[in-house]
């Protein structure tokens, strides 16, 4: 079969995208609803974006969760659609990165599975903020909820990808008591079929594919291995990191998952581009310092992440990376958007909010 | 109306103290543009300190931005302009956002109540969702023992709590709100001796909860009997009714927000009003300088709005003021560079639609021609003859009248009172062309289009497509020409000489392109087989092109001598070449341009008989339903298809082929700060 020139694949859908990069909510708009006095002046400043039936629901409902819930089917909605214009050379790639909705989905039914039966707590408030209907795929989310035990849960995602690599860490939660592990496994499902799927990308896409994705593995690696420290030990190192990071060797990440400053690990390892974050010493960590380390570092990746985006988008049009781009950029608006609402529903100061952007 | 409005700039000196009164006085006739002192009078400017505004114009700003919202909240839309409210010196932004916070969070209030419901609704969606697994037919809620029997028999109830039994009367309604708090609902079974015999659904995993609720309630348990099938409520129809229940509960609230926003909004309007005065005034101050005792504001104001503004300033200062007129001229003889001084285009109502058409483009420079009139001539002749059918041209006037009503955005008003003119524009055409939504109801006044395209024999001036194409390529040469023409006229009035004879569209250029013109008629006349007498033609075009490279040493020579570099003479041929290349095949291929007029217009036609052809194939001779819905159907499809295409191409044409020919598009627009004055 003759191959289509990357102009004839690409065209159309960069075409497509960019109109639609131009129509992301930028700074000043997020500036805005953080210094909005009340809550209801906040969503009511999404009432002409693209995001207005989310205001909608809170109009009708007051449900600050039933609004977010509808700003991420929304998101889902809006990939799904695009879904159609992906080129079918790269569609088996592009289904790859859309799979995360799909794990998130059942990470949530799982979590709320885990609230009610090992940790005993009611969850009937949360219940109705899972994303069900077309995103789950058929997945039995509320079955998995109210299951009554880990191999009804397998069972459940039997004809699913998911009950191989869960299945096992959840049959080890009686011993670790967390969740930790059943994630990290999905997650690390989630790359290794992604990176699988970058083969069957010409060598073009695939190394702008990997490059962008790396940053996005390094700072998801920086986040679990500071945050899950304590359980050190009960897990392996190879099982509780993701591969394909590009800004920090696996070495980097063996010798902080050893260490007992992890993060001053990882901050040495980067260089000198992180010299702003070096220096902290035990004092600062012990003062809570650690955390605001931890958040400028996790800020400075995805400033890295930032640029890597703007260049793509700016460099030649005809790559995956259009594509790429644009989904990580709809998905940043979004953890945005809703970061902001929350901290406005939750009363922070318009200073701290904006900090946040 | 050809030209822009001649403007004039003021500088005014008053006392300080009656600043905001000569503000206030020029902000409601609307007629001056203000600029800083520095841009006019850098010397003056400098001795002066200038009104910091910023801080208080964003407070304001923000505060009006919060009731919009508010507004947007209760379903009402912001004013569109602030009217007479006079200026309030004392205006309390600080007292407005209280009233503004406690409006806010009443309306909290009722979401938060809104959101308990909300928590009532989602639990009783959790046990409904459960059910209606177990429903006879997915989705199905009106069967409801059939259902409840499912449920009985099929025992794979695994996530619902069921139960049966007897709870006292006067303790049901309790029974059922505690119940519900855990996602659950009571189902009155039947009633007997006081008691209602009851079945209890909730989710299995509050089973202890509601176990406690139960036992509180005085119920006592039975067992689960087979229900005969008009037994008891239907589960879901129960959880259905409740929710509807709570809905409405919840519709309520909402209502209840925009009742209070609507009860304030007399309120709203009014503070948002005053803020936008304050703004106005604001932005108006921001632009004055002061010193100690006096305040210096100035602007630029249309020449014939002169003597209204003076003696509306003057009033207003009490006589204490010092104003100074000056034209652009003087500005530029005084300062030595040429002012950007804002374009006003003044044109009638009715033309509106044609001058959006022209600032779509840009804004034409200071002191040129204004296009709009010619646009709409230019532009209407284009389309009818793209599009000229009486029936779609009223199609297309019943369109517009329904945009003008419909439309509320200014510029989608104007686009559809742009379709009104379209289809004036059609219908002439039409009545022309003898083109009556296909049909020829009554003889064509100049040639019948349908009949020249289907090769029909005609008699006239246009016989045949060869004639439509020349008619639209005379077409083409009109407008060029006319094009040409009024960019000498630009140049004369900015006394841009240079330009006048040099640039591609200057004299020279017009030379050239008129002998081609004159030599390409000649040929055609001849039936293509000769060219003329080239001892007229020949020097017309080589004279004007020989001038042309002489001005390329003319200029490296001026340029040397203001201390510049001069391009090598290697350069002058290169750029000489390319300008003659873009004179040549560039004027050509702008008059050709014009062919898509006929093009669209044989499109046009075409598409019609293909219409009649199919109507004809599916009814041979006669007419059927099935018939008139295919002609009804291409009509439609010609209307849209056809009506955008002849837009759109008349359009590029004035743009691209008549705009790039005089139109400069660097001027700015004129915007007085009124109290129209638009965010």
């Amino acid at each position: 079969m003759k191959m289509r020139s990357p102009v004839s694949t690409y065209a159309f859908v960069n075409a497509k995208l960019r109109a639609r990069i131009s129509t992301l909510l930028d700074e000043q708009f997020y500036l805005g609803i953080a210094r909005s006095r009340s809550f209801v002046e906040a969503v009511g400043m999404l009432q002409n974006t693209k995001y207005a039936a989310a205001a909608d629901v809170y109009t009708r409902t007051g449900d600050v969760k039933l609004c977010e819930l509808e700003i991420v089917r929304l998101e889902w909605e809006t990939l799904s659609m695009l879904r159609k214009h992906i080129p079918n050379a790269v569609l088996s790639f592009s289904d790859a990165v859309l799979r995360r909705y799909e794990i998130a989905i059942v990470k949530h039914a799982v979590r709320l599975w885990f609230e009610r039966v090992i940790r005993g707590r009611s969850i009937d408030d949360k219940v109705p903020y899972l994303l069900r209907d077309d995103a789950a795929h058929g997945i039995a989310v509320d079955a998995i909820v109210n299951a009554g035990s880990t191999e009804q849960i397998t069972a459940l995602l039997s004809g699913y990808p998911y009950a191989e690599p869960l299945g096992k860490r959840l049959a080890e939660l009686p011993e670790t008591g967390s969740l930790y592990a059943a994630e990290i496994a999905l997650d690390r499902w989630y790359y290794d079929q992604l990176f699988a799927a970058l083969k069957t990308l010409d060598s073009r896409d695939e190394r702008i594919a990997r490059s962008l994705l790396g940053v996005e593995i390094d700072t998801q690696n920086v986040a679990w291995l500071i945050r899950i420290r304590r359980y050190r030990g009960t897990i392996r190192f190879e099982d509780s990191v993701l591969p394909g990071g590009r800004l920090i060797a696996a070495r980097d990440l063996k010798s902080a998952y050893e260490s007992e400053r992890p993060l001053d690990t990882i901050i040495a390892s980067l260089g000198p581009r992180v010299g702003v974050l070096s220096g902290s010493g035990a004092q600062e960590e012990e003062s809570g310092g650690e955390i605001r380390r931890l958040s400028l570092l996790e800020e400075m990746l995805r400033a890295v992440l930032d640029h890597d985006i703007r260049r793509t988008l700016g460099g030649n049009p005809f790559t995956i990376g259009t594509i790429l781009a644009y989904i990580m950029l709809l998905q940043h608006e979004i953890q945005t958007l809703i970061s902001v609402l929350n901290a406005k529903y939750y009363d922070l100061p318009s200073e701290r909010i904006e900090g946040l952007l | 109306m050809i030209f822009t409005s001649e403007m004039i700039h003021l500088t005014a000196i008053v006392l300080r103290e009656r600043a905001d009164a000569v503000s206030e006085a020029l902000l409601r006739i609307g007629a001056v543009q203000f600029s800083r002192l520095a841009e006019t009078a850098p010397d003056l400017g400098a001795l002066m300190s200038s009104v910091s505004v910023d801080e208080r114009r964003a407070e304001l700003a923000e505060t009006r931005r919060r009731i919009e919202s508010l507004l947007t909240l209760g379903g009402i839309a912001s004013p569109a302009a602030v009217g007479d409210t006079p200026w309030d010196a004392s205006f309390d932004v600080a007292e407005v956002n209280a009233r503004i916070d406690r409006l806010a969070h009443e309306v909290e209030r009722f979401r938060s109540r809104q959101a308990d419901i909300q928590r009532q609704i989602n639990r009783i969606t959790d046990v409904r969702r459960q059910l209606e697994a177990f429903a006879p037919a997915a989705g199905a809620g009106g069967d409801a023992s059939a259902l409840t029997n499912n449920l009985m028999r099929s025992g794979n109830h695994q996530y619902l709590d069921i139960r049966y039994g007897r709870i006292p009367e006067n303790r049901l309604s309790d029974a059922d709100r505690a119940i519900a708090g855990q996602a659950g609902i009571i189902m009155t079974m039947s009633r007997e001796g006081g008691d209602a015999v009851v079945l209890v659904l909730a989710m299995k995993r509050n089973a202890a909860e509601v176990q406690r609720i139960l036992s509180e309630s005085g119920f006592r348990a039975m067992d689960i009997p087979k229900l005969p099938d008009e037994a008891g409520e239907g589960a879901i129809g129960r959880a259905d009714e409740k929710l509807t229940a709570l809905r409405a509960e919840q519709d309520e609230q909402a209502a209840n927000t925009r009742a209070i926003i609507s009860d304030r909004r007399s309120e709203l309007e009014s503070d948002w009003r005053r803020i936008r005065v304050v703004e106005l005034m604001l932005s108006i101050r921001g632009m004055t300088s002061e010193s100690s005792h006096a305040t210096v504001l100035g602007g630029w104001v249309p020449l014939r709005k002169r003597d209204r503004v003076e003696s509306v300033l003057r009033a207003a200062a009490g006589e204490a003021c010092v104003l100074e007129w000056h034209t652009p001229a003087e500005f530029g003889r005084e300062s030595g560079k040429r002012m950007r001084v804002p374009v006003e285009l003044r044109n009638p109502q009715f033309l509106r639609p044609f001058q959006m058409l022209v600032t779509n483009f840009g804004v034409p420079e200071y002191g040129t021609i204004d296009p709009t009139p010619l646009v709409a001539v230019a532009y209407l002749v284009m389309f009818g003859l793209m599009f000229g059918d009486a029936g779609h041209g009223l199609i297309l006037i019943l369109l517009g009248l329904l945009g003008t009503k419909v439309m509320k955005k200014p510029g989608m008003y104007q686009l559809s009172k742009l379709l009104i003119w379209c289809g004036g524009a059609s219908i002439v055409m039409g009545v022309l062309f003898g083109a009556y939504f296909g049909y020829e109801l009554m003889p064509a006044l100049w040639f019948n289009y349908h009949g020249v395209v289907a090769g029909h024999p005609s008699h006239g001036s246009i016989a045949n497509i060869m004639d439509i194409l020349k008619l639209t390529v005379l077409l083409g040469v009109g407008v060029i020409s006319a094009g040409l023409l009024l960019n000498w006229i630009n140049r004369i009035r900015t006394r841009d000489w240079k330009a006048l004879f040099f640039a591609k569209e200057g004299v020279l250029g017009g030379i050239i392109y008129g002998t081609g013109v004159w030599v390409a008629y000649q040929f055609s006349a001849s039936g293509f087989r000769f060219f003329p007498d080239l001892s007229v033609a020949g020097p017309l075009i080589l004279v004007p092109v020989i001038i042309l490279f002489l001005k390329f040493p003319f200029e490296a020579a001026a340029a040397k001598r203001s201390g510049g570099h001069g391009h090598s003479p290697l350069m002058w041929i290169m750029d000489w070449a390319i300008e003659m290349l873009e004179i040549f095949s560039g004027y050509l291929a702008n008059t050709l341009s014009f062919m898509r007029v006929a093009g669209l217009g044989i499109a046009h036609v075409m598409l019609m008989v293909a219409f009649f052809q199919i109507a004809e194939m599916i009814s041979p001779g006669r007419t059927s339903i099935l018939s008139i819905i295919v002609l009804l159907f291409g009509n439609a499809l010609v209307i849209a298809l056809e009506g955008l295409s002849a837009g759109i191409q008349s359009l590029r044409l004035n743009y691209y082929e008549f705009f790039s020919k005089y139109f400069t598009p660097t001027g700015i627009e004129f915007r007085p700060v009124s109290l129209e004055t638009q965010r």
